[in-house]
């Protein structure tokens, strides 16, 4: 098991700082540069991998994984809408991009799946975390009926259509390219948000997304965070059902208080979930890819977020070690 | 056990760092403005104290360790060389300071016992940490000649003359106050440096110390640092002994590689001593007092220590953790 971090845009001095946290495997993003066409489309350009890999060389950090562009009208957005007379081109950009990754030596290609992304965060300070740390609140009944412009109607049947589409063309590819999927379940998890139904918001769910294109490659980003913030969801048995069928490839070793309809992220150790207990399943079931704090609420005078993020990865080096991976 | 913080600056912000780290308990330096006499000498001033109590009360943040001026002619500085003309003056200062502390609650003071802590070039910073992080770097051959402004000649023998005078006066009055003394070993733990013979280099001197004014309230500031630096010396054992005594007040929670004559500081977890180990020991004996980071290394783009800070308390809340403390 690896330690790890999300980079974008760095300078020496961020690689320096990851160096010294003992971080040698971060997640790479795409931004305009990065993408063979504008507003993050397109494929993504080998000489910029390559030109961050040689930056990070010297520091002895390894591009572990790449996250597909996200956002609204970037790489396969149109995938999203089903018959869209973008979705197959989009698909095979997506499908060059993972070669792409495989020729780079990058394991792990993460994804995701949705068109309200992570709206309704609400807005404003919200001090409720430890010591009075501001941290993200998501409130349901305060964002229920609101939905952004781009917004749809799609039901259940009609989400699993598309992202089936999308799984059955993507994976042979990826497995063909030695990169493994790691597809991140949606945040918040509600069953409805913004007229989408939420089709990874559940254990059912994405019990179904591994079973409906059963490949070596298919498997999740265990966002801890999103995990924990489904209703009724187990987290250590969740964990232990996907990663005793190796169907984890990527980790946001994360914490929330509180489920849907109402939760705010947390530190590392002030959530909902015993971490050590986590990562004692995590070690049992084998788990060999990485762990990166993601989210971490910003400490008194942080502005650069360093000393946040450096909390949370030395809570998670802590334990990799007292379970015998550090 | 408690995870600790020195208190650095007396700011809000600083308030608001520590409390959100999930730090509640403190050590405070006798500083200049906090004591009657310029120079950091006379008796600390209650009301001051008093004062910040109610500054942290907000905070949930709680005076825990009180630690005694240390530096050249501060508080008790003629009582460590034996000068007759100021000796029982400053240790009067000192047992009225325990009362004090005492009477506010404050269950831990510390003190030191050298005239020569830190000479020449003894410990200056270079980028030879984890991913080139800037330690401090300890090498006796470099220093063996030097004489800075301020030491004094003065044998092994003296200078334990000298303590056992001192903790003979202050043992009784810290019992009647309820608070226990930490004395902090030598750091560096060398047998002489600066023409001074160093009464607590080793564990027989830690031994002998207890043993010569047999108090309970006498007792150590266990910095696991200056402890693994000593040469051939057991860490794990060194804190068996000591807290199946009863004997250990206070604790600083970091790591070094190497032991004099040369050694470098290091990341907590970076350096000879294994500190979930560490840990697991202090739970088995019953430490309940504070366990802090101390010196920390200073990271790229960290001018305020604050990422270094958080970094090292969050790999001790992690272990404190899994032992079941926290």
């Amino acid at each position: 098991m690896k330690v790890g971090d999300q980079i974008g845009h760095v300078t020496e001095e961020d690689c320096q700082f990851l160096a010294q946290l003992g971080v040698h495997h971060v997640r790479i993003t795409s931004w305009d540069t990065t993408m063979s066409e504008p507003h993050a489309c397109g494929v993504l350009k080998a000489d910029e991998v390559k030109k961050l890999q040689k930056m990070l060389k010297p520091y002895q950090i390894e591009t572990y994984m790449f996250l597909l562009p996200q956002g609204r009208d970037t790489q396969y957005w149109h995938a999203r809408f089903g018959d869209h007379p973008l979705r197959d081109q989009e698909i095979d950009n997506v499908c060059e991009t993972l070669k792409v990754c495989g020729d780079c030596g990058i394991s792990v290609v993460e994804w995701t799946w949705s068109i309200p992304d992570v709206f309704g965060r609400i807005p404003g300070p919200n001090t409720a975390g430890r010591g009075g740390a501001q941290v993200s609140r998501f409130n349901y009944d305060l964002i229920k009926d609101k939905r952004p412009e781009y917004a749809v109607d799609m039901g259940p049947e009609e989400m699993w259509d598309n992202i089936i589409y999308f799984m059955e063309r993507i994976c042979p590819v990826a497995e063909q390219a030695g990169v493994l999927l790691a597809m991140h379940p949606h945040d918040p998890p509600t069953e409805w948000l913004a007229g989408e139904a939420r089709i990874l918001n559940s254990f059912e769910g994405m019990k179904r997304m591994i079973e409906e294109v059963d490949s070596p490659v298919n498997g999740f980003n265990i966002c801890q965070g999103t995990i924990a913030e489904q209703a009724g969801t187990d987290v250590l048995a969740l964990i232990r059902y996907f990663g005793e069928r190796d169907k984890i490839n990527m980790v946001h070793f994360r914490n929330v208080k509180g489920t849907v309809p109402v939760f705010d992220e947390s530190f590392i150790d002030d959530g909902n979930v015993d971490m050590y207990e986590a990562m004692k399943v995590y070690k049992e079931v084998g788990y060999r890819h990485v762990f990166v704090p993601d989210h971490c609420p910003r400490l008194a005078g942080d502005s650069t977020h360093r000393a946040s993020r450096a909390y949370a990865i030395a809570y998670i080096r802590a334990l990799l070690h007292v379970v015998g991976e550090l | 056990m408690k995870v600790g913080s020195r208190l650095n600056l007396f700011e809000d912000e600083e308030y608001h760092f520590i409390a959100q780290l999930g730090v509640h308990h403190l050590a405070l330096h006798g500083r200049e403005e906090l004591m009657t006499e310029p120079g950091e000498r006379g008796v600390v001033r209650a009301d001051e104290l008093r004062k910040l109590q109610e500054g942290l009360r907000p905070y949930q943040l709680e005076l825990y360790v009180f630690v005694l001026p240390q530096r050249h002619n501060t508080q008790y500085w003629h009582a460590r060389i034996g000068d007759p003309s100021l000796r029982d003056r400053e240790i009067e200062d000192v047992c009225e300071t325990v009362r004090i502390c005492g009477d506010l609650g404050i269950p831990v003071v510390e003190w030191t016992w050298y005239i020569t802590r830190v000479c020449g070039r003894a410990y200056p910073q270079y980028e030879t940490g984890r991913g080139g992080a800037l330690v401090s770097f300890f090498d006796y051959d470099l220093v063996r000649d030097e004489r800075p402004e301020g030491t004094i000649e003065m044998s092994a023998e003296q200078m334990w003359a000298n303590i056992i005078y001192f903790m003979e006066r202050v043992m009784p009055v810290a019992e009647q106050a309820g608070v226990r003394m930490a004395v902090h070993p030598n750091d560096p733990p060398t047998k002489e440096l600066g023409g001074e013979g160093r009464v607590l280099s080793s564990f027989d001197d830690m031994k002998r110390l207890v043993a010569e004014v047999d108090s309970p309230a006498n007792g150590f500031n266990i910095c696991q640092g200056t402890v693994a630096e000593m040469t051939d010396t057991d860490v794990l054992a060194v804190i068996r002994h000591f807290g199946e005594r009863d004997r250990i007040n206070h604790c600083h929670f970091r790591n070094v590689t190497g032991s004099v004559p040369r050694f470098q500081e290091s990341f907590i977890d970076d350096g000879d001593v294994d500190m979930y180990e560490a840990m697991k020991v202090y739970h088995e004996i019953g430490y309940q007092h504070m366990m802090m980071p101390d010196h920390v290394p200073t990271m790229a783009g960290d001018e305020s220590r604050r990422a270094a800070r958080a970094y090292a308390t969050g790999y001790i809340r992690a272990v404190m953790h899994v032992v079941g403390e926290l």
